[in-house]
């Protein structure tokens, strides 16, 4: 599994979603599992495995799924 | 150097063994996850799945109960199970967000129906998760000043009266309760130094809209929406950003317990107990897991009474004394975080 794949089942995981769904240009709005316990488990995710704290506009700003993986940077 | 630490000690065992005393009152009505569930008719919100979210299986709300009968239960029960006489209380400190009325206070009104001295200097402070920390700070320097000898702190809090019952992001977190403290110049040497913190840009976050002189309840404040996740409120209702606070928590806490250590002289080792404001299983886990605190010295223990806002710390620390996890002498983090945003920490040896 190549680093791509693998952070895109960390977001379907995180969103308790099947991770076929789970593409960079997916509109988040789409998804039903999008709700503020699914924005809670994208938090918790960049937290623990990125280390990533994000503030209310970067939340707000989480409109794709690849607007998540630019905060899965490795570091 | 021995014999002034065989001395030091002679002298430690000849005190009577007292622990810090915590008691705690809960309205008797419970709201479990099943009732919630029937209620909401909704897939996403299932019984097994508010608790897998959550960690809570049942809250305890108030019916016609006020802050202060829960504050006036609390108090008496840590008069029975300690014996304690009222007598000896010489100051009140009450912990709420949800008070009888705007005036007056309900300390003074808890004074009178414990029948405490009219002696007893009593005052409200409008704190929520963070209000059990902010109450020992205030108690030490009211004891460390002599401007009191000894002082019941009462944290009484009725979030559900605030909460909309189809908002389900905060109707499955929040319960009522209650919980008593007493302390005297004993304890001056069990409360450790404070880190405390505020950051009001948080306000919008967690918030009752209405009510108060910033805006009146009205027929208009009363009118009812519906937001995107399909939870309905009007502004006379609890609101809670949960990803906004969830992501505030774990900006501001690890730093805060980072700092409180250090400040208290102690490593992560030397905390026999971690005991967060308990705000719910998934938030408490995540915090746990970035402080890298192992799991049998980090206390969680949301399941039966969620989130009590400023009474879930005494809470926990009284049902930990209970099940043996810490007894006297145990030294003890405690952290609270929320509403305001108001966080502090400090260590207690109970």
């Amino acid at each position: 599994m190549n680093a791509m794949q693998k952070k895109l089942e960390l977001i379907a995981n995180a969103l308790d979603v099947d991770k076929d769904l789970i593409v960079p240009e997916k509109v988040l709005e789409e998804l039903e599992e999008w709700d503020s316990m699914g924005v809670i488990s994208i938090i918790s995710m960049l937290d623990k495995n990125y280390k990533v704290q994000l503030k209310a506009d970067q939340i707000k700003d989480l409109k794709t799924v690849s607007d998540i993986l630019e905060h899965m940077q490795e570091r | 150097m021995k014999q002034k630490n065989g001395h030091a000690r002679k002298l430690i065992l000849r005190k009577p063994v007292i622990v810090m005393k915590f008691s705690c009152f809960l309205p008797l009505a419970h709201l479990d996850n099943e009732h919630i569930a029937a209620e909401y008719n909704d897939p996403k919100w299932s019984e097994s799945k508010i608790y897998r979210k959550t960690g809570i299986r049942s809250r305890r709300v108030v019916k016609d109960e006020l802050v202060s009968d829960l504050a006036v239960g609390a108090a008496k029960r840590l008069f029975d199970e300690y014996g304690i006489d009222r007598n000896s209380i010489d100051f009140l400190l009450l912990c709420t967000q949800s008070p009888d009325y705007f005036l007056p206070t309900t300390a003074c009104i808890v004074q009178h129906s414990l029948d405490l001295p009219t002696s007893t200097g009593a005052i409200d402070f409008n704190l929520g998760c963070s209000g059990f920390v902010y109450g020992l700070s205030l108690a030490q320097g009211l004891l460390s000043t002599g401007a009191a000898s000894t002082i019941l702190l009462i944290m009484s809090e009725t979030y559900t009266r605030h909460i909309h019952p189809m908002d389900k992001s905060t109707r499955t977190i929040f319960g009522d309760g209650a919980a008593a403290t007493l302390l005297d110049k004993e304890d001056i040497p069990r409360i450790g130094r404070f880190v405390l913190g505020t950051d009001g840009s948080g306000a919008p976050n967690l918030i009752v809209p209405s009510g108060g002189m910033a805006r009146p309840r009205s027929v208009d404040t009363a009118k009812e929406t519906t937001d995107e996740d399909g939870n309905i409120r009007s502004m006379d209702n609890i609101y809670m950003n949960g990803p906004e606070i969830f992501s505030f928590t774990l900006r501001a806490v690890p730093d805060m317990v980072r700092r409180t250590l250090e400040r208290n002289d102690l490593s992560s080792e030397e905390i026999d107990m971690y005991v967060f404001h308990q705000a719910n299983r998934f938030i408490l886990e995540n915090l746990r897991d970035r402080l890298e605190i192992p799991e049998d010295r980090f206390y969680i223990d949301v399941e039966e009474t969620g989130n009590t806002v400023s009474a879930t710390i005494p809470i926990a620390i009284r049902n930990a004394l209970d099940k043996e996890l810490i007894q006297e002498g145990s030294k003890v983090l405690i952290a609270g975080f929320g509403v305001g945003y108001s966080w502090g920490a400090t260590v207690l040896r109970i």
